[in-house]
């Protein structure tokens, strides 16, 4: 049965969909769990985020779309193992953008745009680019992974990602947010 | 200010490449999230509470209401009613047995003497009893040598058996220390009361059989019940229970009879307990019959049994280890019936689920599902049942709270 089908009877709460969705998936989202967790979190930790993205999933299975499942599952299971390593007090990776926000009610309004025009902006960048930064950014993925996946040298990667981090740096002041720096 | 980049890829939209997955236990991820999207009840443990029984006076004085309306030993076990209510109460102040609900009572209350045999060291009779179809509150006066020293709060230990056919079965996995009751004295010098909840479904009419053994100092208890708990999760660790879910655990748990290792080890904790008082004494009772009819409220595998007395909770389903449920009732007259520990009852009183403290009232005690009023409600009066599930993580931090069933009753 494809992906249409079982989100369509997942939006009947049909617990034999939600088995096969698991089956099909579980592999995809336990790998972003652990790109994500870094090698911190133990596989049961791993296996626990897993199964909180399959329950979200179930909870929210009347408002999903299958062309989007796979994006939906990956960015639940990456922002949970986030929260996880929060909570554990693991140091989660840093890369900052300055910008002019002064309080908090404006820092918050900021990120939301920022996001926005974050994802207009990947969504322009050439394909490459693009997916060198999804991997390291999204993906938690590290520079002798992305290497191998995207079949380069590693300090051709490297040189890569650098370059595509300064683009996005720069489309990102073009659009108002950011400085040089 | 700063934005962490990683951050913003939260909110990621678009498409994303492949990667390479590596292999998980699906099959495992599957019993996680079916524990989790079920809601399913686990059998809850309530550790029974040990109440403090006054003498008639006492109590006169706190409720402001005399009992001499109810005369002779009615009027004794009135006054127990009405103390073993105001402890439990969540206002001192708050007389809990109120002159309508005695009334109100008569038919379940039995004021029956019967003698304990045993020990001479000590004499024991009942002093009275109320009942329904799940539960037996029972309280019995003991006559002590007045020279006896009993330090206050003093527990005297009890065990049960149910027997029909000649045949004894034990009841209550905890009896023994685990329903150790406080001894408070009586009007007469040497003599105490002490009084005893039990839960059992169907209890009206059968034949309780009633074992007292030895009097013991009020901190034994807690220490046994810390190293009860300290054996059980050594079981835990040496059988690899957190290797298995919560099914797996229970089964292994009947097929190796851990309740049978419990109470050798409570027995054996007994044994080696200081003894105020060493004796035995023995008396077999008759549950007075029940004409209560019961409401029962059943819906998608879970079911409620509302009694005059109590109300029994069934779920069909399991739920994820450290997760328990309780049934909060709501009568028509707007009293709301909870119960919980600190956790529940701010989660209870953040979510409107309580109404003005003049209408709350908590169960007055709880065991294997069945929980006990400590004074009748009768069913045609509920207005609405809601039972609710925390979830637990490591038994300690809540991680959500949200009602699994909930009954209306049309009015």
């Amino acid at each position: 049965m494809d992906d249409k089908k079982l989100v369509k009877q997942l939006g009947r709460k049909n617990e034999k969909a939600l088995a096969a969705l698991i089956e099909r998936y579980s592999a995809y989202v336990s790998t972003v769990i652990r790109n994500a967790a870094r090698g911190v979190l133990d596989e049961n930790d791993v296996e626990e985020i897993a199964a909180d993205v399959f329950i979200k999933l179930w909870k929210n299975s009347g408002q999903l779309r299958a062309e989007t499942l796979r994006q939906y599952l990956a960015v639940i299971a990456r922002n949970l193992t986030i929260d996880r390593l929060r909570v554990k007090r693991f140091s989660v990776p840093l890369d900052e953008i300055k910008t002019d926000a002064g309080t908090d009610i404006e820092y918050d309004a900021e990120r939301r745009l920022l996001a926005e025009a974050l994802n207009r902006t990947i969504s322009e960048m050439e394909p490459r680019d693009r997916e060198l930064l999804l991997r390291f950014y999204f993906y938690y993925q590290s520079l002798p992974e992305i290497a191998e996946a995207m079949d380069m040298g590693k300090s051709a990667c490297t040189t890569a990602l650098h370059r595509a981090r300064n683009k996005l740096k720069q489309k990102l002041t073009e659009r108002g947010y950011g400085d040089e720096t | 200010m700063k934005h962490n980049i990683y951050d913003l890829f939260s909110d990621y939209s678009g498409e994303l490449p492949d990667i390479k997955e590596a292999p998980c236990d699906a099959q495992r991820i599957k019993e996680l999230v079916s524990q989790g999207t079920k809601k399913k009840h686990i059998s809850i443990t309530r550790k029974p509470k040990i109440f403090v029984i006054s003498i008639a006076a006492a109590t006169i004085a706190v409720t402001g209401v005399t009992a001499a309306a109810y005369t002779g030993k009615l009027s004794l076990f009135v006054s127990i009613l009405r103390k073993t209510g105001s402890d439990r109460n969540i206002s001192d102040e708050l007389p809990v047995v109120k002159d309508g609900d005695i009334s109100g009572m008569e038919n379940n209350i039995s004021t029956e003497s019967i003698t304990f045999t045993g020990s001479s060291n000590m004499r024991v009779r009942t002093a009275g009893m109320y009942s329904d179809n799940s539960t037996l509150m029972l309280s019995v006066e003991l006559k002590l040598d007045e020279h006896t020293a009993i330090p206050d709060n003093a527990l005297i230990v009890p065990y049960f058996t149910k027997i029909a056919g000649g045949v004894q079965t034990e009841l209550a996995n905890l009896s023994g220390l685990g329903n150790a009751a406080a001894l408070v004295r009586g009007d007469e010098p040497g003599t105490y009361l002490a009084s005893f909840y039990l839960t059992e479904n169907n209890i009206a009419g059968s034949t309780i059989g009633v074992q007292l053994k030895n009097i013991v100092s009020a901190d034994q208890p807690k220490q046994t019940q810390e190293a009860l708990l300290a054996e059980q999760q050594k079981w835990r660790e040496e059988y690899g229970a957190d290797t298995m879910t919560t099914e797996e655990w229970k089964k292994f748990w009947k097929e190796h009879d851990l309740d049978k290792r419990t109470r050798e080890f409570m027995d054996s904790a007994l044994k080696q307990c200081t003894k105020i008082v060493e004796g035995s004494w023995y008396a077999e009772i008759v549950v007075p019959e029940n004409t209560s009819k019961a409401a029962v409220f059943e819906k998608e595998g879970i079911k409620l049994t509302a009694d005059t007395l109590s109300v029994t909770l069934e779920v069909y389903r399991s739920t994820p280890y450290g997760s328990f449920t309780i049934p909060v009732i709501t009568f028509k007259d707007g009293t709301v019936v909870y119960d919980g520990g600190s956790n529940e009852t701010k989660w209870f009183a953040e979510n409107g689920v309580l109404p003005s403290p003049d209408k709350c009232e908590r169960y007055a005690y709880g065991f294997s599902d069945i929980m006990c009023y400590h004074k009748p409600h009768q069913v045609d009066d509920i207005a609405d049942i809601t039972v609710y599930q925390f979830d637990y993580k490591d038994h300690q931090q809540l991680v959500e709270c949200y009602n699994i069933f909930r009954a209306e009753v049309q009015k």
